[in-house]
């Protein structure tokens, strides 16, 4: 089966699961208001409060549920600083964020130190092959469409 | 707003789940609803369960109509168009 499909399949299960939750998280509060009839005490203020009650529930179960199945897209300074809280060295959970986002500071900058490096050796290949392909064929605009190339990479550092 | 700025494939990822998830739901509903029908209760433990079945449900729809709203003042368009097909 396909990687995706896993995926999808995976992610659209966890929500299912999450919205069954909400559904059962309104139960207490329709209990609640079905005593409440039993009882002759139904009245348009007593519904209104039980859906209140029932949305507090409800979205208590949405948080909880977001909390207990976190999306694979969880952000990389929320990883790090669960492990600088719970890791064998347990920190103070503001020495923790602190570490947590100096760890994440350095790790977007290699990747991006990388990407950088990787662009200019793909330019610098473009280039270097352009300027070869020109020898062959003795373009005259060379200078001109190796200028433009240097143009849109402005911003890598030479 | 161009068409193909917000029906990207993570638009639809989202769409297709919630559609899903609410086939499933309504599925299992209509499961729990049936075991209801067909198990022989007394009719005060029936009366109540009716009385729960339908503030369930009207609450959930109020909720999801709500996440929708909240989805739609926060700016987040997929979020709300996910939330619509639910309620839809």
């Amino acid at each position: 089966m396909p990687p995706q499909l896993l995926s999808w399949l995976r992610e659209t299960g966890r929500l299912t699961v999450r919205y069954i939750l909400v559904g059962f998280a309104f139960v207490p509060a329709g209990l609640l208001y079905a005593e409440l009839t039993r009882l002759g005490r139904a009245s348009v203020l007593s519904m209104l409060l039980c859906l209140a009650f029932g949305f507090v529930t409800a979205n208590g179960a949405w948080r909880w549920s977001a909390l207990k199945q976190p999306s694979e897209s969880i952000p990389v300074i929320s990883q790090a600083w669960a492990a600088a809280l719970t890791g064998p060295a347990k920190q103070h959970p503001t020495a923790a964020l602190i570490m947590a986002e100096t760890q994440v500071s350095q790790s977007l900058f290699a990747q991006w130190v990388t990407s950088r490096v990787a662009q200019r050796q793909s330019v610098s290949a473009y280039v270097r092959s352009y300027a070869v392909d020109n020898q062959r064929t003795s373009q005259p605009d060379f200078a001109q469409r190796a200028g433009a190339a240097h143009a849109a990479f402005s911003g890598i550092p030479s | 707003m161009k068409v193909d700025e917000w029906i990207d494939l993570a638009t639809i990822k989202a769409l297709t789940q919630h559609a899903s998830a609410t086939l499933v739901a309504l599925v299992l509903f209509g499961l729990v609803r049936f075991a209801l029908a067909i198990v022989k209760l007394s009719e005060t433990t029936r009366a109540i369960l009716e009385v729960t079945d339908e503030l369930v449900l009207v609450g959930l729809f109020l909720w999801l109509i709500y996440q929708m709203g909240c989805a739609l003042w926060k700016g987040r368009i997929k979020d709300a168009s996910s939330t619509l097909v639910m309620v839809a």
